[in-house]
Order: C-alpha cells, then structure tokens, then sequence
C-alpha cells in the first residue's frame, strides 16, 4: 500500500515506524529540516522536505498513486487544506487530524466520504468519561454499540479469587476473562490458570451488568461525584463539558487567564480555577483531596505527572494521565500513577486500524505490541464455521471474547458454533493473528 | 481636535432640525393658527445658524473623527438641539418662560415626558406635535438619524453610535455603519407608523394618534391629554400602548433580526427573556397589592399594574393612574423600578436591564469567590461570558448613575423641595422617565419647580440620556492632552 503521511511529529513517526516494518510505502512530508534529517536516518522512508499542501511536492511524489493521505500535523488549516489537496489531486483516501471541534460543522468534510476527519482529543476525552463512569476499572472500551464492555481491573485482595484455578470460580452471568497481565506478561487464561493477587484483569462483558462483575472482584464502585481536571487545552475543555453532562461536578485548574476565561465561558457549569496544576494550593482549592479523579491533562508531560502525584498524595481517589512523548510512558508505568494515556498513541491507532483495513479495535489502548482485540466478521466458507467453539483447536495465544449477532451480543461458550455474518471479537496476542486470520478467512 | 469638523457637523444638524421645525410649522399653517409666526421664526433661526456653521466650516476632505471629537459633538448636538426644540415655546409664551422652555424641550429630546405645562389640552395642535416630535427625533438618537443621513461619516461614526447608544455596548447590524442606521430608523419609523394607525382606528384624533405613537416608540411619555392615556378610558387603547411600550424598550438590534427573518431572536435573548420576566413578576405583585390594600378589583388591578410598570420600566412615564396615591408597597416598588430601564438598544433610558443584571450577577461572583479565590467567574448572561473590563464599566456605570441620583436629589432637597418630590424627580429626570412621586407625581406637572431645580433636572436628563459618560468624559478632557 502506497501511504503519504503529512508531518513527522511523534504521531507521524509512530505510525511510520510501525507501517515500515508491516511493508507499506511511505512517504512523509515534512516541514521541519532537522526532523526529515532524524526520520532519513531512521527509517527506510521516501522523506520530503516541504509543505504538505504543495501541489508541486504532491504530484511529483505520485499522490494519485496514493491508497491513503495521512494528515498529522499539529495545525487543523494545515492538516484540512493538505487533505483537501490531496482528495483533488488523487489520493484514494485521506484522513485528517483536527483539534477543534468545530470542525465537525466545516461543510468542506461533509460531502466527501473517503475524506475522513478524526479528533483524537475529543476521543481521548470520550475515553477518560467512559472510565470515570465505571469506577475502578482502568481501561473501559464499548463494542458492539455500547451493549459490551472490555474492562482493564485490578481485583481487590479480599475479593476470594485468588489461588484457585479458574473452573473451580462462578463470575457473573454474561462475563468472560480473556486476559491477565502478570508484571510484565500477558497470559491469556485457560481453564487450569490460577489468579494471583498482582494480576490485572482484562474481561469482556454486558454493559449493563458492570456493577455485579466489580462486585464479584470486590471492587467497591463507588459512584463518581467530583473530578477535577489539570490543564483546560482541547482535552481538557471537551473532557469537561461531557463530565458536566453526567451530572457529575467538575473542576478545571488552567494556568493561562486568557484560557481559564475561555474555559469558563464553554463550561458554564464547570469552576475554574487560575493557577498551575501543580501547585498544591490550588489543588486544594480545587477540592482534589475528595475528588474521586483527578486528570493530568496539560501540555507538559512533566507537570502532569509531577500534578498526578501531588494530587494522589493530597487524597484524589484516582489519576488519569495525559502524555504525549513516547519517553514518559515507561516513567508512568514505574511510578504506577494511575490510568496514562496519549492522545498521539489514540491518533496512530486509529491510523494503523485503517492501513490494516479490518477492525483492530483499540489497539492504542493496550501495550504496545502486546495485545489487541480484532474484530472479525465471519465469512460463507470459514474455517470456523464447522464445529463448536471448544472443538475448533483455536489458537492458545486467543480468545474469543464476544460474538454480535444482528441486535444481539452475548459472551460465547464451549457449546457456541458459529454463523455466517456473526462477528466475533478476538482478544490476542500478535504471535496468533496470522493464523486467527486464517481461520476467519472466505476459502 | 477637529473642531471645524465638529461644528461642520453641528450645522447640519441645526439644518436638520429646521427641516424638522417646519412640520408643526406646516400643521400651524394648515389650521391657520396664530401659532404659525413662532414656528416659522424658529426654522429661519435654526436654518440661518445651520447654514452660517456649515458654509463656515466646509468640509473638503472625508471627516477624521477620534472619540474625543465623536464626545464633544454628541453632547453639543443634545444642548443645541435642546435649545433649538425650545424657540417655539420662548416665542408663544415670551421672554419668562425661558427655563420652562428649555425643561420642556430637554425633557423632550431627552424622551423623559417631565412637563412643565399645567394644562396641555390647551395648547395648539401644532405645539403638540412639535413636543412629541422632539420625543420621536431624541428616542432613536439625532446622532444615528444623522450617521443615516450623512454618507460622508463614515470614520468614526462608530465612536458617535458609541457615545450615544443606549447599552454598553454598540452593534453593528451591517457591515457599513450608515446601513445600520438606516435600518434601525425604518424600523422604528414602521413601529410608529403601525401604532398611530392603529391608534387612529380605534378612534384617537390623527394628530393625537400620532403624538402617542411618536411619544410611545420613543419612550418619551408626552402625552396630549392632562390625564395622559388615561384620559381616553379605552382598555383597548390601553393594551396597544402597552405593547408598543414593550416594543420600544425592547433591543432594536432583536427587531432587526426579526425583519431579517429570525423570528425566535427576540425569545431567546437572554436580557429579552429577563425583560419580560420583570414586568410580568411586578405587574403580579403589584395587582395583588392593590387588591389587597388598595381596594380594587382583580381586573382594574391587573390593568393598571400592568400599564404603570410597563411604562415605568421601560421608561415611558404615560399614566393611567395615580400611582403615586397607591398603597406604599405599588408605589416603593414602582419608585425601585424607575432604575430598571429597558433593554440595551432600546429607546428606554435608565440603567439598563442588561447592566442592572450585569452588577447583580457580578455580587454574586464575587461572593463566590471567597470561597474560591482563585475561580475564573465570568458574569453570564445566556450563553455568553461577558469579558471582564465590559462587567467592571457597567459597575462604574451603576455607581455613577445612583451617585448622580443622589446628587442631583440631594441639590433639590437643598433648594427647599420635600425629600419624595426630591429623590423621585432626580431618578425620573436622570433615567428619563417622566412623572415622579410627590408633587411631581403622575397627575401633576413641573411648573412648581424652583429655577435651579429645573436646571439642574435638564443636566440630569441630558447626563442620563447620553448615558452618563458621554458628558461626564467631557470634564476629563484636557486640552491637547
């Protein structure tokens, strides 16, 4: 596949690392000349210095070659105008990277299918409320238009899981393990696996028996009632505003006066506070000694975590934490500061999801390289169609977490048998993938 | 300073006025009153000052216009068009009625409807007219009529709709600032249009149905009965004054966009909203008491509740009653809402709903913010967040007015006045309403007033008229400063 990818920033070369390796074509433009000199020397890469809504550039480098036109920069008319370009010159497809969200109403993203716009801030946001809204779950992903759940959960130490192997326990009706994190593995459960006390949990399961499946881990689900937000940028703000819609009370803290009017004027309901995050005193102000969450969400990857742990310390519930540069992620994992996430990882999934052209459905949610959950549609003539799920000789490295079926969704058993035009979701570790694929193949 | 220009301009509004004189002039000649000679006098004096300014001070180039030149013209064009608006009076009455004149045409221009005439039945319909005309001219402002007439003013004219617009802020409507005005005098000249000919049939004089319909858009409140509206007794007449009140105190910038064809942007005006909430929350209250302590009945209650806080509040000052003999609860409150005021961008004077709001919202803030002392607590008004330097001069504003109001009450009080006659006068003078409590109440007129007290009552209109900063900013001017 021939891909253009418009700026090499941290989304641009994340992307382009993982596309050169699966063997794709790439092209990046790219203002900056020291970055294009980094990325030469990096990657096996066609590297153009220049303006990505050159035509010039465009046409020269076989836009109308192009199966996809990545525009990542961290300008919204940039990145729209190279897209647009690119659209009329050519290329099959093109997405946009936008942070305003008013660009949803921009009538020139409207009439164009194959011009696709995303906003990672706003999915980041959307992912910070779904787990604020199942308390003590750090990862919470819909499928299935919102009727199933994948929850990322730490079982509490009383809760009795632990030390029996797994078919000796009854979990709530409709929920299945699929898999364990173990430090730094990734297990994926069988029968015989017995838990223990430092694992982390990832279960699919009905939405809407969330609360019986916390329960059962006994994970006190406390109902959320106030989180308070570092930073009031696009994440901060968009956070905000569905926050409030919860009927849930919300605090921004915003450093520059100019955005805290900003912040105050959109968010009505919000209060917002003047001051840096990371200053204890405002914190306080800000109630985070009671809040239940507390969200790192500033521009600086340093004052967010330096924030998290300040509020963690002054008696926030939980932290979520924004980060943008790659580096940080291992810091996080090491200080344990609650859930991190980053809004350029959230953009390079959804990126990778495309090229991939099937649903690897939130991948930039899971460790890198370690686990994904794929959607699979099954086909007339597929291997997996011809006997019962136990008999299927299914690869040990998987798991079939949930099939959809029409309006239904349900968690499948040994007994379940596939049908033509279910679709399955599959959570996996990469070493099955190409055999999982195999299986779900048209022959 | 441009002071050529500013007196060029002068000129063309003595012009203007002349041209405006010759109405009642005309009516005089039509009725073969002896009033005609006063009138013409009067359009040859205002055209031959006209002419000498603006032959005096040609124009070559485009005019340049600051704010301190858009500051000084306004209020010269208010005291000479007060002047001018008084020759007529001066030339009926003689040389004694000076002062009186020049309340009367003050009061006038300035859409208060304070009278000093004690028997206006009286008077000629030419005189009549005149004194409603200088309502209607005043209400919109003689600057936007001017900016409408005047292509050449195309610098600066947003200073002049500045220093003269009723707010905090002035609108463009358009994007040429002639085109706004333009569009805000049709609208208002079709509101009138549509009340006197509604007025006329339902069986008003032509004269008088247009004297009320200029006095009513205009929220000036000259009447041409010594009982006000409440002379003709109709419930019907009643409720088209009421709704055109309503209308003429409502933002002109909503009127437009209903004429553009957005029919809901009256409705969803937050100040709009809270308007309306006012005068239907008063007029309840005020009926209730009046059935309880002043004896009507529910109906009579309703009707004149209703009448007297719409025009106080929109600071008409008509009357169809004598609210101040009611009970003390209708009468404090109506006193209250004499610093209400209409919409901004209506033709009400006072303080404004919309900084009325604004400073009460403000206290509440603040009061929040001992709790929060560092919270980001923009002042709301619907949607929209009102920047902090707009909240922090609409206080100084309210200061202003209510110390210009003590002021001014304090200085009659001082002249020998009783403290209600005082106080009322000063609030209704200063927010352009109209009748006051007291010996200036509703059925009474000014005439009783000492000199001073008059004179202090017209910069006290002109003050409250061109919302305060515009004369007061006058006094910090500082020569080449």
């Amino acid at each position: 596949m021939k891909v253009f990818i418009a700026g090499a920033g941290e989304v641009g070369f994340h992307i382009s690392a993982s596309l050169v390796r699966e063997g794709h074509d790439l092209v990046i433009i790219e203002r900056d000349r020291e970055k294009v000199q980094r990325l030469e020397k990096l990657l096996d890469v066609l590297v153009v210095q220049g303006d990505a809504s050159n035509p010039h550039i465009l046409r020269a480098n076989g836009i109308e070659t192009a199966d996809l036109f990545f525009a990542v920069t961290n300008d919204d008319p940039t990145n729209l105008l190279s897209a647009l370009t690119a659209r009329k010159l050519g290329a099959a497809r093109a997405v946009v990277r936008l942070g305003q969200v008013f660009h949803e109403f921009n009538p020139l993203l409207q009439d164009d299918p194959d011009l696709i716009p995303m906003y990672p801030e706003k999915l980041v946001a959307e992912e910070i409320l779904a787990l604020i809204k199942v308390p003590g779950a750090s990862r919470v992903r819909y499928f299935a238009q919102g009727r199933l759940v994948l929850l990322h959960v730490r079982a509490s130490r009383d809760a009795g899981v632990f030390g029996k192997p797994l078919q000796d326990l009854r979990g709530p009706e409709g929920w299945i393990l699929t898999g364990i994190r173990r430090g730094s593995k990734l297990i994926i459960p069988r029968g015989d696996t017995t838990l223990q006390s430092e694992d982390v949990f990832y279960a699919v399961g009905r939405s809407e028996s969330i609360p019986e499946f916390m329960e059962s881990l006994g994970v006190k689900a406390q109902p959320v009632r106030h989180v308070v937000i570092g930073g009031g940028g696009q994440v901060g703000r968009t956070l905000a505003r569905l926050i409030v819609a919860e009927r849930i009370k919300v605090t921004v803290i915003q450093r520059s006066a100019e955005r805290a009017f900003q912040v105050a004027s959109e968010v009505p309901e919000a209060l917002v506070l003047r001051g840096s995050a990371t200053d204890p005193e405002i914190l306080r102000e800000g109630g985070v000694q009671e809040a239940d969450y507390f969200v790192a969400a500033t521009q600086s990857d340093e004052d967010n975590i330096f924030a998290a742990l300040l509020a963690r310390e002054l008696g926030a519930r939980s932290t979520v934490v924004l980060y943008h540069s790659s580096e940080f992620r291992n810091v996080l994992r090491t200080v344990r500061l609650g859930v991190p996430l980053s809004p350029r990882l959230v953009v390079a999934g959804m990126i990778l999801r495309m090229v991939h052209r099937r649903e690897v459905l939130s991948l930039d949610l899971f460790e890198e390289g370690d686990a994904e959950v794929v959607e699979f549609e099954v086909p007339a003539r597929a291997r997996v169609l011809r006997r019962p799920l136990k008999r299927l000789r299914f690869p040990r490295s998987s798991i079939v977490g949930a099939v959809v079926r029409g309006e239904e969704s349900f968690v499948p058993d040994g007994d379940f048998t596939f049908r033509e035009g279910d679709r399955a979701l599959v959570f996996t570790l990469p070493e099955a993938l190409t055999s999982l694929e195999k299986m779900f193949s048209d022959r | 300073m441009n002071l050529h220009g500013v007196l060029f301009l002068l000129g063309r509004i003595l012009l203007a006025l002349a041209a405006a004189l010759v109405i009642p002039a005309a009516i005089a000649w039509f009725n073969d009153g002896p009033e005609l000679r006063a009138f013409l006098v009067s359009v040859v004096l205002a055209a031959v000052a006209g002419l000498v300014l603006t032959r005096g001070f040609r124009q070559k180039h485009d005019f340049r216009f600051g704010r301190r030149e858009a500051f000084v013209l306004v209020a010269a064009a208010w005291v000479t068009a007060s002047i001018v608006g008084a020759f007529p009076y001066v030339f009926l009455k003689g040389p004694g009625f000076v002062v009186d004149a020049l309340f009367e045409s003050a009061s006038g221009f300035t859409t208060t409807g304070a009278s000093i005439l004690t028997d206006v039945e009286v008077e000629s319909d030419a005189l009549l007219i005149w004194r409603s005309l200088t309502q209607w001219l005043g209400g919109m402002g003689i600057i936007v009529l001017g900016i409408a007439i005047l292509p050449k003013l195309a610098i600066g004219g947003m200073e002049l709709l500045g220093a003269e617009a009723p707010g905090p802020t002035a609108e463009k409507l358009t994007p040429r600032i002639a085109q706004t005005a333009k569009a805000l005098w049709g609208i208002y000249a079709a509101l009138t249009a549509i009340e006197a000919a509604i007025l006329f049939f339902l069986g008003l004089r032509p004269v008088e149905a247009i004297a009320h319909a200029f006095t009513t858009m205009a929220t000036g409140g000259f009447s041409t009965r010594n009982a006000s509206i409440g002379a003709f007794d109709s419930v019907a007449v009643d409720l088209v004054v009421t709704l055109f009140m309503v209308l003429a105190g409502a933002n002109f910038a909503l009127h437009f966009k209903v004429v553009r064809g957005k029919p809901g942007a009256l409705f969803r005006d937050p100040e709009f909203q809270i308007y309306i909430g006012i005068l239907v929350g008063a007029t309840i209250l005020i009926a209730t008491n009046l059935v309880a302590q002043g004896g009507h009945d529910a109906l009579s209650a309703l009707r004149d509740a209703l009448f007297q806080v719409t025009s106080i509040v929109t600071t008409t000052g008509f009357a169809t009653a004598t609210f101040s003999a009611w009970p003390y609860f209708s009468a404090v409150l109506l006193f209250f809402l004499l610093f209400m005021g209409g919409c901004a961008g209506s033709t009400g004077g006072s303080i404004k709903v919309v900084r009325n709001v604004i400073v009460i919202r403000k206290l509440a803030t603040d009061l929040r913010r001992k709790i929060h002392p560092h919270a980001v607590l923009p002042v709301r008004l619907g949607a929209r967040a009102i920047p902090d330097d707009v909240v922090a001069s609409v206080t100084t504003f309210f200061i202003l007015f209510l110390t210009l109001f003590a002021a001014g009450g304090l200085a009659l009080v001082l002249l020998g006045l009783d403290p209600l006659t005082s106080f009322s006068a000063s609030a209704t003078c200063l927010g352009n309403v109209g009748p006051g409590f007291g010996i200036v109440g509703p059925d009474r007129t000014f005439a009783p007033l000492p000199v001073a007290a008059k004179l202090i009552l017209v910069a006290e209109m002109l003050i409250g008229r061109l919302e305060i900063y515009t004369i007061l900013v006058l006094l910090f001017l500082r020569r080449r400063a």
